[in-house]
């Protein structure tokens, strides 16, 4: 039950808080400063712009308005044979094809495009984007502000409902951004920058389901920081992305492209899909406030006095989390630039050195290592496991890494790195044991996957969870290697702390650099023996410590 | 000097313990290389599926057999144009004419086959000009320029907030109870939010360099370090004195548009190239963008201070 009398005392105390004294006459004096130009600057036509050609150009093209010599690389290249006239580029401009049809009628073939269902965005677009996300500043303040002035809890305990809470601060904001764009969009209908339409009904949605949006993604946040740095984060994110996925969608049908939450509003409120202009706004305006609707009950239901911090997760839940941060760590900057080779630029890929890579993954990982330390209160010792390790431990270690060697003719084995995935697979198994990697960069990457995995996260998921997570990481698609590493690693971190574990890494990577590679059968054998005899030392010592 | 460094390094940890604080400063880092990566994968996926196209039924054999040959997929409808008109197909022929509804290449590879078969006197052979290395190099450069935007918000946001959240925790209260001079809590505010977003700013430029080899990225790296001093020391200004009577809002409304400002007049200047905030958006010398928004910090710190002493 929503009373709508407290809603809107709400609201009112919401505005009257954030708009009072001289400084509050700033927001609505920027929304006016960018709004107005918006709404009435009127754009003058496009203008086409030239044609470049280059080699055996005819006459007749070269006569042509816009077409000028200039063997660019986008340029239409003309080489004329015995009997035919050869064309290559990107692209051949249509002044070109009919001037050539003309002339060489001999079997002539027409090109007839398929209209398109689409045109580029008018300016309700853009008016719908600015005036709803200038009110990121008062949608983040006004619960942050609220809880880190212990207001919510006077609000809390008082009688009325979290839903009226919310609800009230979205009347709010919703009821500025909406008030704003409809003025400003009267300016430029007024000024004939933009023609009237259903888009305007869609246009209007947009303010009420970003202002829903904003409060629902600051509804645990604890003070204006949090708050304006997660809506700076998450809002053009949510816009954008619901936008290309209407504007992709509406391709097919506009009707499924206005049905996207958001996105679909906006994109309508350009006015795009030309087959749709009254139906497809009805679609987009019914989607939004059904997204705004939910999110604002979410919102309230989530609304408390003082949100914990999930606390980092333990065990194989704290190793499955690790995972995924590390691998968006490691597999952003190692295998991004082999996607350039996958895409048809194979050149590209081999310009891109895979050490800078290993130098960004390290510094990736480490960033991620230090934001945990600085997290950390306790002493150094509880949080990394930097204990010195006995010559036994040393020696197992030197051992596994051994093992690691000796058993890395036995990595890809099995991969296909023709296909996409194969590809993937290889770029990471050549930073498995990085011998093909510049030493500098080896060096770094191995020092911040040990200092993390088996220095930071060992201390708080355990052995097991914490190998088993840097092996997924390293070798998701390559489970021989996998298998291997997690044992030797598991071992010799078990054994030793982070020093141990990294003896093994060294010894590893020394050893494939110095020795031969082994044929694969005998790798395979020397990786299964390795990884039973180190599996069930591992599980041995795991059970004896516990 | 280490009551400064210690305020300042407390400023730090305090920023690194809220985690979506964290996560909106560590988020953009990735967003270039994500963006790039996606955008990669779909083109492979695109290039990868055969081409097809519809012909009607009577279509000369031997055409047929040479689309075949060429590797495209010849699919019977009773009416090509129609089937491409309502989106059952990219592309249709009767061998005179290319109804498409695809990209110019495919539709010109269509058209060079049949015009081949034709004998015509004229054909197109589409090509697809790579990018050179050195083009993806400037384009990685202007991928940053976006993401050095964002993290110039971000200053602004922190060097803001941090004084809206302290006024509204009373932590402002004792900080000017301290036997400190009163720019100093400001000044490290100001040294925190520089110190922890450079850092985020640096592996973002690191991994657009891993990813697109981005141009000269020492100086992208500094251009955006000059930028979020000069951000942070006009939100530090500007907070101190109706923000913190009033809020946050007004004051962040303002700071966008003063920094919006900036970067716009300081781009149209014969010398903006040379100034902090406006060089993001050009090829200017980082050193003296670095160099001009570090030395706002201490100004910026002193405004906060005397705006503070006004308000309270």
């Amino acid at each position: 039950m929503i009373r709508p009398q407290r809603v809107a005392s709400l609201a009112w105390r919401d505005l009257r808080q954030e708009l009072k004294g001289r400084q509050g006459l700033f927001v609505p004096g920027v929304l006016i400063a960018l709004l107005l130009p918006t709404s009435l600057y009127k754009q003058p036509p496009p203008q086409q712009g030239f044609a470049d050609v280059a080699g055996d150009v005819p006459a007749e093209v070269l006569s042509l308005p816009r077409v000028r010599l200039r063997p660019t690389a986008r340029a239409t290249t003309f080489q004329q044979g015995d009997d035919e006239l050869v064309l290559s580029g990107p692209d051949l401009d249509a002044t070109i094809r009919e001037a050539l049809d003309e002339q060489q009628p001999r079997g002539a073939v027409a090109i007839a495009w398929r209209s398109p269902e689409q045109q580029a965005p008018h300016r309700g677009l853009l008016l719908a984007l600015i005036a709803a996300s200038s009110l990121t500043g008062p949608v983040s303040s006004s619960i942050g502000t609220e809880r880190s002035r212990g207001t919510l809890t006077s609000l809390l305990t008082a009688a009325v409902t979290r839903r009226e809470i919310i609800v009230g601060k979205w009347l709010a904001w919703a009821g500025f951004g909406l008030a704003a764009t409809m003025s400003f969009t009267a300016v430029a209908l007024w000024r004939g920058v933009v023609p009237v339409g259903w888009w305007l009904l869609a246009l209007a949605t947009v303010p009420m389901g970003l202002t829903a949006l904003g409060l629902w993604v600051v509804r645990r946040a604890t003070d204006v920081v949090s708050a304006t740095a997660t809506a700076l984060r998450l809002q053009p994110a949510a816009l954008m992305v619901t936008a290309l996925a209407a504007y992709v969608l509406g391709d097919y049908d506009p009707h499924l492209g206005a049905l996207v939450p958001l996105g679909g509003a906006l994109i309508t409120s350009g006015d795009v899909w030309l087959e749709a202009t009254s139906t497809a706004p009805l679609v987009a305006a019914a989607s939004t406030l059904t997204l705004t609707a939910v999110l604002l009950m979410l919102a309230a239901r989530d609304l408390d006095e003082s949100p914990a911090e999930a606390p980092l997760g333990t065990g194989w839940t704290g190793a499955t989390v690790a995972a995924a941060a590390a691998g968006l760590a490691l597999w952003t900057p190692l295998v991004g630039p082999e996607l350039w080779r996958q895409a048809g630029n194979p050149g590209l890929t081999e310009e891109l050195s895979i050490g800078m890579a290993a130098l960004g993954a390290s510094a990736a990982l480490l960033g991620w290592g230090l934001l945990r330390a600085a997290g950390h209160t306790g002493p150094v010792h509880t949080f990394l496991d930097l204990r010195r390790p006995s010559p036994s431990s040393l020696l197992l270690a030197a051992g596994a890494g051994a093992a690691l060697a000796l058993s890395s003719g036995g990595f890809q084995a099995f991969t296909d790195a023709t296909t996409l995935l194969g590809a993937i697979s290889q770029r990471l198994g050549d930073t498995f044991v990085p011998a093909a990697v510049p030493w500098w960069g080896a060096l770094a990457l191995i020092a911040a996957e040990e200092l993390l995995f088996r220095g930071v996260l060992v201390r708080q998921v355990g052995v097991v969870p914490a190998s088993t997570a840097w092996a997924v990481v390293k070798a998701p698609l390559d489970p021989f290697a996998a298998l291997v590493g997690a044992t030797t690693l598991g071992a010799a971190s078990q054994a030793g702390g982070v020093v141990a574990s990294l003896v093994t890494r060294l010894t590893a990577w020394a050893l494939v650099l110095a020795l031969p590679v082994l044929p694969t059968p005998a790798a395979l054998a020397i990786g299964l023996a390795a990884a039973i005899g180190f599996g069930a030392w591992l599980r041995r010592a795991a059970r004896t410590t516990s | 000097m280490s009551a400064l460094l210690t305020l300042t390094w407390f400023t730090v940890l305090r920023f690194l313990r809220e985690s979506r604080v964290v996560r909106s400063v560590v988020w953009p880092a990735f967003l270039g290389p994500a963006t790039v990566s996606l955008t990669l994968l779909a083109v492979a996926a695109w290039t990868t599926p055969q081409l097809s196209v519809a012909v009607p039924p009577g279509f000369p054999a031997a055409m047929a057999a040479r689309l075949s040959d060429e590797g495209w997929l010849v699919v019977e409808e009773p009416d090509p144009a129609v089937a491409v008109e309502a989106g059952r197909i990219y592309l249709g022929t009767d061998g005179e004419t290319i109804w498409s509804a695809a990209f110019p290449e495919s539709t010109f590879r269509l058209e060079n086959v049949l015009r081949q078969e034709r004998g015509a006197a004229w054909r197109m052979v589409p090509t697809r000009p790579l990018l050179p290395h050195e083009g993806v190099r400037v384009v990685g450069g202007h991928g940053l320029r976006p993401l050095a935007f964002l993290y110039v918000l971000y200053a602004m946001v922190f060097a803001m907030g941090s004084v809206a959240r302290d006024r509204d925790e009373a932590i402002i209260d004792v900080e000017r109870s301290l036997p400190v001079p009163t720019w100093m809590p400001g000044f490290a505010r100001w040294a925190a939010t520089v110190g922890i977003l450079s850092a985020a700013w640096g592996l973002t430029v690191v991994l657009m360099v891993v990813m697109m080899d981005s141009l000269a990225p020492v100086d992208h790296f500094l251009r955006g370090v000059g930028a979020m001093a000069a951000a942070a020391a006009v939100g530090l200004a500007l907070i101190g004195g109706g923000g913190i009577r009033n809020g946050f809002s007004a004051a962040f409304a303002t700071g966008t548009f003063a920094v919006a400002g900036l970067i716009g007049v300081g781009t149209s200047l014969p010398m903006g190239s040379y100034l902090p905030l406006a060089s993001i958006l050009s090829n200017g010398p980082g050193w003296s963008s670095a160099l001009g928004g570090l030395a706002l910090g201490p100004p910026a710190a002193a405004i906060f201070a005397w705006r503070v002493g006004r308000a309270s």
